[in-house]
């Protein structure tokens, strides 16, 4: 019930994702991303709990294929679940578990994946991987541009309610990190609430963590 | 030697110090650099110049003398006594500028060499800051800025002399303050003078300001400062920012240009420290990528090879034991391959200790496996049990079971074991159909021979099946007990009929009896053939011993074994005695065997139509009946107990449990009502046989 992306910039060696979904406040359950980690996305009947035991062993410096076997062992869910790992070196791995609703499926492509279930059709992760490819420019930039053409190809077949982006830069500080709990086009919402806030949380970001690591005002 | 003259010099004339300046190079050559002097304030207009009570200054040709001190003495003969050593101070002054030069170069080198052999410490930035101020003789504490790109502000990296806390939060604009403008305009400064230097900084931001303050040790604005820019390849990469708190210090042109060249040479450690560092960092990336790209590549090379190996026995049909011993010999951890009713097809050495958890069919994650046709996971003391299912043409055909007690062995095997039960998936639906093709051929004939299909064809198919046509021709019928399908799988259950086509096969082979077995949707059966040459007598024993055996089954089966019959083309006739046999077994359950020749009465019965029989009850028994069922009473019962005990009065009043009055009555109403003649044996062995055909047609 959700389409998404998750990828890593080959020119900063960012991790990001983005997740749309017709269910309230998908932020709370995925992605999980970590600086200089690695990233997991969990979807269909989503376990946040993978998320976290991804990272912890991403972390360790396991590879994404790895790291999807540790996980997918672990979960006795694991067919009614979408899992994608991506790792520190920028490989992304997948597993769509055969109970997922159809159309379900992954693309997996230089240092990216996309992934869905219960979409209108195989278009839609086609359209957000050419998007994605096609996109130039920062990496948010380019996840956001993913995620509308998915939405723009059909998207869920159930239709849509939330949506979430995020990009990982220096540990513990956020860089992109934008919800959208409820709304009607929450892609869109996610895109305006960007283009209007990124000029205060994002442009200035590298200033902002400077100043709170060492105790003064911007 | 030149501090000797000097002195001799000074003293010539009773004072404190001599100071002497080079006009053409502003060298200053002094007794006392501790005492100030103020040559530079003279105005030349005479020889000499009175500058203060205790400082006369002479002016000559190529230098100017100063001479400090309180007594007094005559100046024109010192001036006099100057001209004349004129050469002996040029002299001198060149001395020293030779001496300076030397101390430059020395420091220089001194701190080139310092800076190198530190270039890879971590602590380098500190190093630097050190270094440089211990260099210039004047300074006393002293900056290094770095610009970060990142947020495109002046960074405090390292310093000597001011406090951490309060410069590392320093953040310079380009072209504020001092360092700032020398960032920006990408040219040194010097400023000697507090004022001069309080003035400069006034232009900073109050955050920066304040942090400056709070970072000085006693007093907030030096005497001197001097700043060059840190510059490699056309790109200015910071600041180096030296000062002086010494009271009236002065820093010269020589020590900016001691700073500069200085600063020259940073810029290059500092820029190949940091390529170190960034070259170090990937290094270790490096590392880390390539060991993990080694254990990907190992695990794919299992993968790869585990790929070939099966490719190749599946070439050369070398079918699925080939394929399940390949896949022991390319994983550590014990397994073993189960069919869907959990009979062991397979198994490791290892795996002979495990056993499968109780129920395991019934076990939620297995039935999730089934389900799914995936694997599953079940958590075990001893380690996990993975259980992939095995695919059949329609249905899961069994479970190959592994138990993992290291989970991340696990994790890196199962993409083989997903590729093993594939591959054993696809040899066993092929093996299925092989089999399946078999029995259709063997079935073929039979239904050939019970359609009555031209005995031509019947022969090619016998002899294409090792039989000869003229032998004695017995059929054994099976069919699985009603029962034991209930809640089955297909799959399960015709498994269970492979099994049961399995024993027939043993059996005949066991005694060296030839046939066909096979199963068609009805019978499970053999065809089984004597040699014409040994006669009927002997077929006749072979099958009584065969009789014996299949009753031990363990197949939840009926069998019907028909008589023995001469020539392929009257198999049909032993067909339907065994097909009798089966029907009378369902009304027996005690029974799983019945050969028609030991059918005993029924075998009679069997002979004869169901109206036929009904008929014949009605005739002997039908007047009691239907007093019965007017009556509800219960003399048929009784005489059911009478005619099963033969006429035991005493066993008959035991298991009706009534009185042995009542029974006597209830006997002699029986007679009445059949007008039976207890004494006529032959109406006595009517009612026997209706009773039995009456207990026949019931049970039916």
């Amino acid at each position: 019930m959700t389409y998404s992306i998750i990828a890593r910039c080959k020119e900063t060696g960012k991790f990001g994702a983005a997740v749309s979904t017709c269910f309230p406040g998908v932020g709370a359950y995925s992605p999980h991303i970590e600086a200089n980690t690695g990233a997991v996305i969990t979807q269909g009947w989503v376990n946040p709990a993978l998320g976290q035991e991804g990272l912890n062993y991403l972390r360790q410096s396991y590879t994404a294929n790895e790291t999807l076997n540790h996980l997918l062992i672990k979960d006795p869910g694991k067919e009614l679940r979408q899992v994608a790992v991506m790792d520190q070196y920028g490989n992304s791995s997948a597993y769509t578990g055969v109970e997922n609703d159809a159309y379900k499926g992954h693309i997996i492509g230089e240092q990216w994946s996309v992934q869905g279930n219960i979409l209108a059709g195989p278009e839609v992760l086609e359209e957000m991987a050419r998007a994605f490819e096609e996109s130039t420019g920062k990496l948010e930039v380019r996840l956001l541009d993913a995620l509308a053409a998915g939405d723009n190809a059909g998207g869920e077949t159930r239709g849509k309610q939330s949506a979430v982006i995020k990009v990982v830069d220096i540990d513990q500080f956020p860089y992109v990190d934008f919800r959208v709990d409820d709304h009607e086009e929450p892609v869109q919402e996610l895109r305006r609430i960007y283009e209007k806030n990124k000029s205060v949380l994002i442009e200035r970001y590298y200033e902002w963590v400077d100043a709170v690591k060492q105790g003064i005002v911007l | 030697m030149q501090d000797d003259i000097l002195t001799a010099m000074k003293e010539r004339f009773g004072q404190q110090a001599i100071h002497i300046r080079e006009k053409a190079t502003d060298h200053i050559l002094s007794s006392e650099p501790s005492i100030a002097c103020c040559m530079a304030k003279a105005d030349s207009s005479g020889p000499w110049e009175r500058l203060s009570e205790s400082e006369v200054v002479f002016d000559l040709d190529d230098f100017q003398v100063a001479l400090v001190g309180p007594a007094s003495y005559n100046a024109e003969e010192a001036l006099q006594y100057f001209e004349e050593h004129t050469p002996w101070i040029l002299f001198l002054l060149e001395h020293d500028r030779k001496q300076q030069d030397d101390d430059f170069l020395y420091l220089l080198m001194h701190t080139a060499k310092t800076l190198a052999s530190k270039m890879y410490d971590e602590n380098i930035l500190e190093v630097v800051i050190r270094s440089v101020v211990e260099a210039i003789t004047a300074a006393d504490t002293g900056f290094l800025f770095l610009y970060d790109e990142q947020i495109d502000k002046l960074l405090v990296r390292s310093a000597v002399g001011f406090r951490k806390e309060s410069y590392q939060k320093t953040r310079l604009k380009a072209g504020e303050g001092v360092s700032g403008q020398v960032f920006a305009n990408e040219e040194p400064m010097i400023i000697n003078g507090e004022a001069e230097i309080r003035g400069a900084m006034e232009g900073m931001s109050p955050a920066n300001y304040r942090y400056y303050l709070a970072s000085t040790e006693d007093r907030p604005f030096p005497d001197c400062m001097m700043s060059v820019p840190l510059r490699f390849q056309n790109e200015t990469i910071g600041v180096l920012t030296i000062d002086s708190f010494q009271v009236h210090a002065a820093f010269t042109k020589r020590d900016l240009l001691l700073l500069e060249t200085l600063a020259d040479h940073v810029a290059i450690v500092i820029t190949h420290s940091r390529l170190y560092q960034q070259e170090k960092r990937k290094r270790e990336e490096f590392q880390r990528t390539l060991h993990a790209l080694r254990k990907e590549h190992e695990m794919m090379q299992r993968t790869t090879d585990f790929h070939n190996r099966l490719t190749n026995i599946a070439a050369r049909g070398e079918g699925a034991e080939a394929i399940v011993d390949t896949l022991m010999r390319t994983v550590a951890h014990p397994f073993a391959i189960y069919d869907s009713l959990l009979h062991p097809f397979y198994e490791t050495e290892g795996a002979a200790e495990k056993s499968l958890p109780e129920n395991f069919l019934s076990h939620d994650r297995v039935r999730y496996v089934i389900k799914t046709n995936k694997w599953q996971v079940i958590p075990a003391e001893d380690g996990n049990l993975i259980v992939l299912p095995i695919m059949g043409a329609e249905a899961v055909w069994g479970f190959l079971c592994v138990w993992a007690a290291d989970d991340q062995l696990a994790e890196n095997d199962i993409v083989l074991f997903e590729y093993g039960a594939t591959v054993l998936s696809l040899e066993l639906t092929k093996e299925e159909a092989v089999k399946e093709a078999e029995m259709n051929a063997k079935g073929e004939l039979v239904e050939g021979i019970l359609t009555g299909e031209s005995r031509e064809t019947l022969e090619v198919q016998a002899a294409n099946l090792g039989l000869s046509t003229s032998d004695y021709y017995v059929m054994v019928l099976g069919r699985l007990k009603p029962g034991s399908v209930e809640g089955l799988m297909p799959s399960h259950i015709k498994m269970q009929k492979r099994e049961a086509v399995q024993f027939l096969e043993e059996e005949l082979s066991k005694r060296g009896i030839r046939g066909i077995t096979s199963m068609n949707r009805s019978y499970i059966f053999a065809m089984v053939s004597f040699s014409e040459a040994e006669g009927k007598a002997s077929a006749r024993d072979q099958m009584k011993s065969l009789v014996a055996g299949l009753e031990n089954t363990a197949v939840p089966l009926h069998i019907g074994v028909g008589r023995v019959h001469k020539n392929i083309t009257n198999v049909n006739k032993s067909y339907t005695d065994a097909e009798k046999c089966l029907e009378l077994l369902e009304n027996n359950p005690g029974q799983n065997v019945i050969s028609f020749v030991n059918a005993g009465i029924y075998r009679f019965l069997l002979q004869h139509s169901e109206e036929e029989l009904d008929l014949f009850i009605d005739d002997i028994l039908g007047p009691l009946l239907n007093y019965d069922q007017k009556k509800n009473g219960e003399l048929m019962k009784t005489l059911a107990a009478y005619v099963t005990h033969d006429k035991d009065l005493k066993k008959v009043t035991q298991e009706l449990n009534i009185h042995h009055n009542t029974l006597y009555y209830r006997i002699s109403r029986i007679q009445e009502i059949l007008e039976l003649d207890a004494g006529n044996m032959d109406e006595w062995f009517n009612i026997q046989l209706a009773y039995h055909v009456y207990k026949y047609r019931n049970n039916q």
